[in-house]
């Protein structure tokens, strides 16, 4: 039978294929990577009926664009790239059909930085210790994705589009992002004024930031002996290290798995997502946050992303063009027609009367 | 100060457990006590352990576990680890045959000036030693060996080098290590292994396992490239 497959007509800055991670392999130094938006990746899955081991494609700042050589159910969550598909703007958080020969073109983001592609039946690149996730720096998966490559895609998990989940909607909150700290594993290294200080402090976030971590400037953070080594012990997703120079380093997919530098806390699991959309220049205040409420948020949030039912949002309206019967819908924001393309006009002179 | 062993949070889905802030055999022996226990006894949900030299890392699955489960049943496992660490296990070795000097370690002649001993000298010394693995970090397969004979010891160089082979075998300080694959990094290098130190396509991908021990075994430049035949 023949495979299935996309192929990347532009690569833009960075697009990456990335999955839930690699686990289980940190002991033998080897980073657990994944989606950096995990909320946007398990969304972008759920829509198609993938499951979250699935791969997906990671657009970094956009200007990327993909040609479809087989009709595919796909989603697009994350950042807002304007997507558009054959010219025509596609929704976001909702599924929906790419025919084959479609090409989807992400444009420069407007707000986020990272966009999920999801395709119903995942993106089958090789697998790297259970993992689809490339990682730059070791080499893992080749990423990443170059102009020209072509990649296979899984037979589709579903044969009907236009769904999103019910209730579950994804604003990008204000600048600067609120995001909750649970204190340890050497909070008691740092005083109780440089407690106080990192939690009523508002940071910047820096160009030295990646997926392996984001650097943060403002307020510095000494510790009470002014030392800022210790002895290298593990890290984790969201671990908040204090270099010399005081100033914070978060800690996300790509990192190291253990590091020298004292980690006066974690960043809640529920709150790392966005984490992952922060541009340059956008800041962070941190918040103290206690481990089971912090949980708690994660789990009814990812229940309703797992368990809400999904639904189709789109109010179908029949209307005659040139005496052909065609079916339109719409979602809030964005215009789209179930069966025939039409240019965008006659849409308009029709939603007039 | 805190008292030993210190139980924290690393994060809502994550504990960190901190036996000691030292380098030393007591404290690694704890750690990967508790390790075999929560591998081989326990029945939760755990994602992912990693050790380091004197703390371990638990990451369990959110959905499953509140911190308390697993701080509660890790606190009831500490005597166990206390007493289990004092027999230690099996000392398994692992031989890491290499090249001293010339193109394989070009700091070698550096490091033998600045100690004050000959190149055979100091490749005595270090191919004497059992050294142990308290753990692997900084890149895949990347081991963090103690026990060098701090004779031999040698500081960083200034500027690190932007492309060391793979294989190589360096000194930092009083530390020393292979480099399990091609990278940049500041160690002074005094040889090299064709022993292959990682390998995406075996279980585990590493050869030398944490808490192990490796020793160094001199061999000759012929040696090392039917080796390197041998293993392609």
């Amino acid at each position: 039978m023949k495979n299935r497959s996309i192929e990347v007509i532009r690569s833009g800055p960075m697009t990456l294929i990335q999955d839930f991670g690699r686990f289980g392999f940190e002991q033998y130094g080897v980073s657990v990577c994944g989606a950096v938006d995990q909320e946007a990746f398990f969304v972008a899955n759920r829509l198609v009926s993938n499951s979250f081991k699935d791969a997906v494609f990671e657009i970094t700042f956009g200007d990327a664009s993909f040609h479809f050589h087989d009709e595919s159910i796909i989603s697009i969550t994350g950042a807002d790239m304007q997507p558009e598909l054959d010219g025509i703007n596609c929704p976001m958080n909702l599924s929906f059909l790419a025919k084959n020969g479609s090409v989807l073109k992400f444009n420069p983001s407007v707000t986020g930085l990272r966009s999920y592609l999801a395709i119903s039946g995942g993106v089958l690149s090789t697998q790297i210790m259970g993992s689809r996730s490339m990682h730059v720096m070791s080499g893992f998966g080749n990423g990443p994705v170059k102009e020209g490559e072509i990649f296979n895609i899984g037979e589709s998990r579903v044969y009907e589009s236009g769904f999103s989940i019910k209730d579950y909607s994804r604003g990008f909150p204000d600048n600067p992002v609120s995001i909750g700290v649970i204190l340890g594993p050497q909070d008691h290294l740092f005083t109780k004024e440089s407690l106080d200080e990192f939690f009523s402090s508002t940071y910047v976030l820096t160009n030295q930031s990646d997926r392996q971590g984001l650097r943060l400037s403002g307020n510095k953070i000494p510790t009470k002996t002014g030392n800022h080594d210790i002895v290298s012990d593990p890290v984790t997703n969201g671990s908040i290290q204090i270099p010399g120079d005081g100033n914070p380093i978060v800690l996300l997919s790509d990192r190291q798995t253990t590091g020298g530098y004292p980690k006066i806390g974690t960043v809640a699991t529920v709150d790392l997502s966005v984490l992952g959309q922060l541009k340059v220049n956008d800041s962070i205040i941190f918040h103290p946050v206690e481990p089971d409420d912090a949980r708690e948020r994660y789990i009814k949030k990812l229940g309703l992303i797992n368990n809400s039912p999904l639904f189709n949002p789109i109010q179908r309206i029949n209307y005659f063009v040139d005496g052909q019967h065609v079916k339109v819908g719409t979602n809030e924001s964005t215009v789209f027609v179930d069966e025939h393309a039409l240019p965008f006009n006659v849409l308009e002179e029709n939603d007039e009367h | 100060m805190i008292d030993y062993p210190h139980i924290s949070p690393s994060g809502d889905s994550a504990v960190t457990i901190v036996f000691g802030n030292k380098i030393d055999d007591r404290s690694n022996g704890y750690v990967f006590a508790l390790k075999r226990i929560l591998e081989s006894e326990s029945s939760l949900s755990i994602l992912s352990i990693i050790p380091s030299y004197s703390s371990l890392l638990v990451v369990y699955d959110i959905n499953k576990h509140g911190q308390g489960e697993i701080t509660d049943y890790i606190e009831s496992k500490l005597s166990i680890v206390y007493k289990s660490s004092a027999k230690q296990v099996k000392k398994e070795i692992v031989e890491i045959p290499t090249v001293y000097g010339g193109e394989y370690g070009p700091d070698l002649d550096y490091v033998a000036e600045h100690v004050g001993l000959t190149r055979d000298e100091v490749i005595k010394i270090h191919s004497s030693v059992k050294y142990k693995v308290y753990m692997i970090g900084f890149s895949p397969g990347f081991p963090y060996l103690g026990g060098m004979e701090k004779k031999i010891s040698c500081p960083r160089l200034q500027k690190p080098r932007l492309r060391i082979p793979q294989g190589s075998v360096g000194i930092a300080g009083d530390q020393t290590g292979v480099y399990p694959s091609e990278s940049p990094g500041g160690w002074r290098l005094i040889g090299r292994t064709p022993k292959k130190l990682f390998n995406v396509n075996c279980e585990p991908p590493v050869t030398i396992l944490p808490g192990s021990y490796v020793k160094f075994i001199p061999i000759n430049s012929d040696e090392f490239n039917s080796m390197t035949e041998g293993s392609l």
